[in-house]
């Protein structure tokens, strides 16, 4: 109870700062209140800030929002017009039928949080009180959410795209469990560029920063809400990624040595590399099972139908590229293709690529077992060094 | 006492598991194979791909440690390829031998084994062929087919998987309108002890090496080679008795149509590899004024390839110069500028055919059938040596 006390006056005092703000100084990036989910301590305080910029992207620069926290009698109906809060207004029940009656018609979209998910946010708070893991905190209060939406303890209305691309991605938990509890080798920290270009930083606490622009988010978020399964959303996400990369869409920080090498492969070699992967990945094995090792790190990535299916982290004692294969085949299934990037081309890339990014052709910068010729065939036209860079900043983080 | 026909399913997300589980379901390993006895396991391994077009190396693997753990003294894994492809290539450099030998198995690359020659008393068409020594030699056989769609039989399930036993030679005997009945001959010499069908990742469409994946997620076991075949087919959506192979073999006594059947029931819908070779392919045209079915099936194997992957390649067959694909014997006269006379009937036919160039593939039928896609590949302009690397590359 002490915790929940603590998360309704810090929203209230968030919200009531935020809404002085926007009115008085006219800071276009502190515009709305997103009382979401309470996620505002201060470590989390950018979440906030993307929620807000995501949300006003989909519900309008006007916009009348209720939040009802659901068990805690608590209410808040805010106004904005041109992105600003221009009034807000507390109200002592969770009744809907009350709320609506006294707000008549007023409110355009409807958000409501029950006592029980604040709880487990709660829970899962601890635990990072605990271990500071913000990456862990995220993705499991993403998964969170997505259940507590999918169980009803979390309801918005009307039904809006974001709450389609919500629905969507509900419907793929099943599909793709693994893929979501791995989800955290995946998160990056993000800096949103705005309209006058200042950013907002959402530190996840990982190593890298992806800067993207404003309208980069709506469009990946346009795609995705198009996607009608955990596959499509992989593969429009791929190709989102080879889309952004081509055309300078974001920048990664620090200049982790692969991104050059993606870059330049993506600007000379690759075109129709989805259809390509589909097609060798289809020819090879179906689905295909790869095991990339780089630095002690191994990951298993599933491709089916060029799309990629699973990812896992494992595990092994073994030195020998070949042991390895044997004993994590007997362990996890039988791996089609294990890679391992060779250390010494690692750190010769690493302290070259820097300067001669656009001549270092990344070849030979692994080995791979079983020496399969058609892996040898496929080896010749850069394909695995394609899957090796894809996944190194990944299994680096 | 005879053992009463049965197939045993077992459907579940490990490969390993569903192997175990079906043969559990059967009676267990130890109702086939008994301690101190040698055992060869034929499993579908004809190319150097891997599933769904060959079996998955985690279901051999299982049914070799079952096999120890029933006691069994020695166990062999063999097959022999495609024409065209060494087992070496298959075997070895696919990881298949180190996983298999891991689990004790001794792997016989067929195509540098022995052989004997072996007479079918009651075979109808194929009465003399050679098997390899290992089998033989062997007290009990496991055959381990793959699901799959296949162009020329319907589906390719364990009676089809005997092709694999057979050297280059005797696999093109009978590659025709006898094809079915050569399985069954086959089957009347020596009948497997046990089956097994992998069918957790399976092929549909344009079979047995241009498909499409589809995911059954299970595996099968049973005594008798013609129900396990006949209750796959009709588990793919085929009438059972339309498969020649399943319907020949039963009224030869090869096995039942009528079987106890253990596990859920699955009833899937999977894409007809069925295809007739088209009269005109963009601006290739195909003759057979009088049939020809053994080329006409190597034709169609390797003509599967350009139509399931036409359209990812999204290849311009329009582009090519006129070109005259004749695959039997003509009666009238034809023009081209290019004429590929495909098998030794459509080259006897040479003066019905005016063209600037011509192309000859020799033998009743062409047997090389990956010399014929290669072949084909070149004169249709696409580089299908480097099949994949091409496709790759731009």
């Amino acid at each position: 109870m002490e915790y929940e006390k603590k998360q309704w006056e810090a929203w209230k005092k968030f919200t009531e700062l935020s809404a002085k703000i926007s009115k008085g100084e006219k800071v276009r990036n502190t515009k709305i209140t997103m009382p979401f989910i309470p996620l505002i301590q201060s470590d989390f305080y950018e979440f906030n800030e993307l929620f807000r910029d995501i949300v006003l992207t989909f519900f309008g620069e006007d916009a009348s929002m209720l939040t009802i926290l659901k068990g805690y009698k608590k209410s808040l109906f805010e106004e904005i017009q041109d992105g600003y809060v221009v009034s807000y207004k507390w109200y002592d029940t969770d009744n809907v039928n009350i709320l609506k009656k006294e707000l008549k018609g007023r409110v355009k979209l409807f958000k409501q949080v029950d006592k029980r998910l604040i709880q487990d946010l709660e829970k899962l708070y601890n635990i990072y009180c605990k271990n500071k893991n913000k990456k862990e905190f995220l993705t499991r209060s993403i998964i969170l959410l997505l259940e507590a939406y999918s169980n009803g303890r979390l309801k918005i209305w009307p039904k809006n795209e974001l709450i389609k691309f919500a629905d969507r991605l509900k419907t793929s938990l099943n599909a793709g469990p693994e893929l979501l509890a791995n989800l955290q080798n995946y998160i990056v920290n993000i800096n949103i560029i705005g309209e006058n270009n200042k950013g907002v930083l959402v530190n996840t606490g990982s190593r890298f920063t992806v800067e993207l622009e404003r309208d980069t988010i709506i469009k990946m978020l346009e795609e995705l809400t198009q996607a009608e399964d955990m596959k499509q959303i992989s593969n429009k996400f791929f190709n989102f990624v080879l889309f952004g990369l081509k055309h300078n869409k974001f920048k990664v920080e620090p200049n982790f040595f692969t991104w050059p090498i993606v870059t330049w492969f993506v600007n000379t070699k690759v075109v129709n590399l989805e259809e390509k992967t589909r097609l060798a990945t289809k020819m090879f094995a179906n689905p295909l099972r790869i095991l990339f090792i780089i630095e002690k790190k191994m990951l298993i990535i599933e491709i089916e139908d060029g799309a990629i299916l699973n990812i896992k982290q494992v595990e092994s004692n073994k030195e020998e590229l070949e042991k390895i294969w044997l004993d994590i085949s007997k362990n996890y299934g039988f791996i089609h293709l294990a890679v391992k990037a060779r250390e010494d081309s690692f750190k010769y890339s690493k302290s070259l690529l820097g300067k001669l990014q656009l001549f270092v052709k990344p070849t030979k910068a692994y080995e791979f077992y079983p020496k399969n010729q058609f892996v040898n065939e496929i080896a010749k036209k850069n394909i695995l060094d394609i899957l090796l860079n894809l996944a190194l900043p990944f299994i680096s983080s | 006492m005879k053992m009463k026909s049965k197939v045993a399913c077992f459907k579940g997300n490990n490969i390993k598991e569903c192997t175990r589980k079906s043969i559990e379901l059967l009676g267990g390993i130890g109702k086939f194979i008994k301690n101190g006895e040698t055992v060869f396991i034929k499993p579908n391994l004809m190319a150097q791909f891997y599933s769904p077009y060959i079996v998955d190396a985690d279901v051999i693997r299982v049914v070799v440690e079952q096999c120890y753990n029933a006691g069994a003294k020695k166990v062999y894994v063999g097959d022999n390829p495609m024409v065209d492809i060494e087992s070496k290539e298959v075997l070895e450099y696919t990881g298949y031998k180190d996983y298999l030998e891991d689990a004790g198995a001794e792997i016989v690359l067929l195509d540098e084994n022995r052989y004997v020659k072996v007479y079918s008393g009651n075979a109808k068409c194929f009465k003399e062929f050679s098997l390899p020594e290992k089998l033989i030699k062997s007290d009990k056989y496991i055959n381990i087919a793959k699901m799959k769609t296949h162009v020329l039989t319907g589906v390719t399930l364990c009676m089809k998987n005997q092709q694999g036993l057979l050297q280059p030679d005797d696999k093109i005997i009978c590659h025709d309108y006898r094809l079915s009945q050569k399985f069954v001959d086959m089957a009347l010499f020596r009948k497997p002890n046990l089956c097994v069908v992998d069918a957790f990742h399976c092929l549909e469409g344009y079979g047995p090496m241009f498909g499409d994946l589809k995911k059954l997620n299970c595996v099968l076991a049973s005594n008798d080679i013609i129900s396990i075949d006949h209750c796959c087919s009709k588990m793919m959506g085929f009438d059972p008795l339309e498969i020649k192979t399943t319907r020949l073999g039963y009224e030869q006594g090869i096995g039942n149509i009528k079987y106890d059947y253990i596990g859920p029931r699955i009833t899937e819908s999977f894409k007809k590899p069925w295809f007739n070779i088209p009269k005109k392919l963009g601006n290739i045209r195909f003759y057979s004024q009088i049939p020809d079915k053994g080329s006409e099936n190597i034709l169609k194997l390797s003509l599967s390839l350009f139509i399931a992957y036409s359209e990812t390649f999204k290849y311009e067959f329009n582009k090519l110069k006129d070109l005259a694909v004749v695959y039997g014997g003509l009666n009238s006269k034809i023009k081209a500028h290019t004429a590929l006379l495909f098998g030794d009937m459509a080259i006897k036919s040479r003066n019905m055919v005016k063209a600037k160039h011509f192309i000859e593939f020799k033998g009743n039928p062409p047997a090389h059938w990956l010399k014929v896609i290669q072949q084909l590949a070149k004169t249709f302009n696409l580089n299908i040596i480097g099949f994949m690397a091409s496709a790759l590359e731009e």
